[in-house]
């Protein structure tokens, strides 16, 4: 059952097994998988409830209903970084490109290697991955719905002799229509509001939407439960007042909201690590004028990759956005900005993020609001140039007339030379505009109390019985988008917590 | 449609309607702008959507309108420059070395933009529309039980 917080008029007390705060990408899993179990599971949403019904294609009323602030989330820093998150049931798999890669097995070694972490080989990975492939609808992107901005890059990378290829999303019956971000209209794109969230429901989880949880309870040594308030949907005030006992308390709430509740609690932060480590894939994103007609807004946003510089610490993946999106990135303003923009059928656009090393933070801010520092270590700014020639690249070996690469000093560039330029000039994290859509890390896991903030199930080593199963986990970048593996992880928490604390 | 003023005062106003105008600025009729499609009316509308929003919005309108008087050597406010001296005043930013600078008129870009972009009229103009590459059938639907015998 799915509960909003207008069907309430009174305080509400509830008690279970399980109680989950958000409902994104790692919340949804562990509700499903421990009430498939049959154990009763509590989750609980501070956005509101969705519905494929509810999406438009209008920016502006879905930044405000499906994003966090509007969309406005950013880490402050020179350059300051973006980045949004979602706010809603689904949380922000609700609003994402629909990106689906496993970890990958370089990655999980090297935090085997490097943090110590048992269990979490590929090969004892793999059957998480591919029972989250099979609910999640895990699908190459065909022909039919890529669109020409796809078929460009893999065009211009082929030309290169780069390695490069459609990418794989939750998706099905998707119809192409270009606007992922701002919620699926069609229900192509399979978020885990349909799909997790409709099962744990059906196993009969309670989830409740409008619900901010605030206070996190402990009684010796143990995480008790949780209280908050339920939300008027229309102030975003507190409303009622709720609590939810239970034996185990899960944070969902992803790589920014998680921290905070912790920071906020002033709980589990022996190691003073909570809210350190943040990474966010900083990424890119360069703009290309072509004579052909594009028509970028038709087909899927995010259909290809070019992962040829990912030994680099680069990776190469869409967006192409619309119009509302695409002005104010492209460079100047008054007639020439609208003289492009008027050229916007031909204009085809491409991204890319880059692994980072660089170490932000969150702490708890003004009015109990985050604050999030993120100072970009040069190492990164070069990966970002690196980004940028690479995309630039690709756009002149496709046929591209000229391209817009974001950096200050150079808005606009009309010839392959300039690439060469860009990579042998001096560039100052200030000179370029990056965004993010990864944040994670937060409370990283370990095998050592003093340097971790959850164990490698992400149970919390101080606090018995409070799990995080999100993306804040994950004790280095990932180098793909996150979404499948915070899913695999969560389920493998899922089961940690059968198996050790619920059977019997 | 017009929002009325939100409280702003006619040099307010004023203020708004000229940023908005170099930002995008309007022309023929194949080239709407935007005083064409009444983008600072839009603006108006926008930000009283947000509860309490719009007593910011004129304090920052203010700071933009005197901020010309310590950041330029025009000793003149915005709205007393000519639509030149405007451009001049937006160019400054836009080529700053001061990120913050830079960054600050993307975003003034971006509220513009917004409204402006979101337009249908000028979806028409720039050529574009929504459109699906494969035809809009039904809706899939959340997952339902009967769903696993599939
Ligand atoms: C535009 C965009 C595109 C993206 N594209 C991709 C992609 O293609 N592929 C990919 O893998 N990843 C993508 N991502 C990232 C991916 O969606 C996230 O990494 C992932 O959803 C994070 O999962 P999570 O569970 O950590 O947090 P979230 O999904 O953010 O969920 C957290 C939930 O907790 C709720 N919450 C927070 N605090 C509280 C509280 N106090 N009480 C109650 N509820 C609370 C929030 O409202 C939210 O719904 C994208 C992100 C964005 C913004
Ligand atoms: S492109 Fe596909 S997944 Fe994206 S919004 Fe359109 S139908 Fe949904």
């Amino acid at each position: 059952m799915i509960y909003e917080g207008k069907d309430f008029s009174a305080d509400v007390q509830e008690s279970a097994e399980v109680v989950v705060i958000g409902s994104g990408a790692g919340g949804p899993v562990v509700a499903k998988e421990l009430a498939e179990q049959g154990h009763s599971v509590v989750m609980l949403e501070e956005g509101p409830k969705v519905e494929t019904k509810d999406f438009t294609p209008d920016p502006f009323r879905a930044f405000r209903r499906f994003y966090r602030d509007g969309g406005t989330t950013m880490a402050l820093g020179r350059p300051a970084v973006p980045f949004p998150l979602g706010r809603c049931l689904g949380g922000t798999t609700t609003v994402n490109s629909g990106t689906c890669f496993r970890t990958p097995d370089k990655i999980l070694r090297k935090w085997r290697r490097e943090f110590g972490l048992e269990g979490i080989e590929p090969e004892k990975m793999r059957p998480y991955f591919e029972r989250v492939e099979k609910i999640i609808d895990a699908n190459p992107v065909t022909p039919e719905i890529m669109g020409r901005n796809g078929e460009i890059v893999l065009r211009g990378a082929k030309q290169l002799g780069y390695s490069s290829g459609p990418l794989t999303r939750n998706m099905r019956g998707c119809r192409g229509c270009g606007v992922c971000t701002l919620g699926c209209p069609s229900g192509g794109k399979r978020a885990t509001f349909l799909n997790y969230i409709p099962r744990a429901s059906h196993f009969g989880a309670k989830v409740y939407c409008d619900l901010r949880v605030s206070k996190l309870l402990v009684k010796n040594g143990a995480a008790v439960g949780v209280e908050g308030a339920i939300l008027d949907r229309d102030s975003g005030k507190p409303r009622l007042k709720f609590s939810v006992s239970a034996k185990l308390v899960v944070l969902a709430a992803g790589a920014i909201y998680s921290p905070l509740l912790l920071l906020k609690n002033k709980l589990a932060n022996g190691s003073g690590q909570v809210g350190r480590n943040l990474r966010l894939h900083p990424g890119i994103r360069v703009c290309a004028l072509m004579d052909e007609v594009v028509d970028g807004w038709r087909g899927v946003p995010q259909a290809v990759f070019v992962d040829e510089f990912a030994d680099e610490g680069v990776m190469l993946e869409g967006v192409f956005v619309g119009p509302v999106l695409t002005g104010p990135v492209l460079p100047y303003f008054g007639e020439k900005n609208k003289e492009l923009m008027f050229k916007y059928k031909n204009l085809a656009a491409h991204g890319a993020m880059i692994f980072d090393e660089t170490r932000g933070r969150v702490r708890l801010g003004l009015r109990g609001r985050p604050l999030i520092t993120y100072q970009m270590i040069p190492e990164d700014v070069k990966k970002g140039v690196k980004a940028i020639a690479y995309t630039a690249e690709i756009f002149f070996a496709a046929g591209a007339k000229k391209v817009y690469p974001t950096v200050s000093w150079m808005p606009e560039m009309t010839s392959p030379r300039q690439v060469r330029e860009l990579l042998s000039g001096r560039v100052k994290g200030a000179d370029l505009e990056f965004m993010a859509f990864h944040p994670m890390g937060t409370c990283r896991m370990g095998t050592d109390r003093r340097d971790s903030v959850v164990d490698p199930y992400g149970e919390s080593w101080e606090i018995k019985n409070l799990f995080v199963c999100d993306a804040s986990i994950f004790p280095s970048c990932l180098g793909v988008n996150p979404m499948e593996s915070i899913m695999a992880f969560a389920n493998r928490s899922a089961d940690y917590m059968q198996e050790m604390k619920l059977k019997g | 449609m017009p929002a009325g003023n939100g409280g702003l005062s006619p040099r307010l106003r004023k203020v708004l309607e000229d940023m908005a105008e170099r930002i995008i600025p309007s022309g023929g009729p194949d080239y709407p702008g935007a005083r064409d499609v009444h983008l600072a009316d839009q603006v108006i509308e926008m930000i009283q959507s947000f509860p309490g929003a719009m007593r910011g919005f004129r304090a920052a309108l203010m700071l933009w309108e005197l901020s010309p008087l310590f950041l330029s050597f025009q000793f003149r406010t915005f709205s007393r420059l000519s639509p030149e001296g405007q451009n001049h005043y937006l160019e400054s930013w836009e080529k700053s070395r001061f990120f913050f600078r830079r960054a600050a008129l993307t975003g003034l870009k971006g509220l513009f933009m917004v409204r402006f972009y979101g337009d249908a009229r000028v979806h028409e103009k720039i050529g574009y529309r929504e459109g699906c590459l494969q035809p809009l059938e039904q809706v899939v639907p959340p997952w339902s039980p009967e769903e696993e015998g599939r």
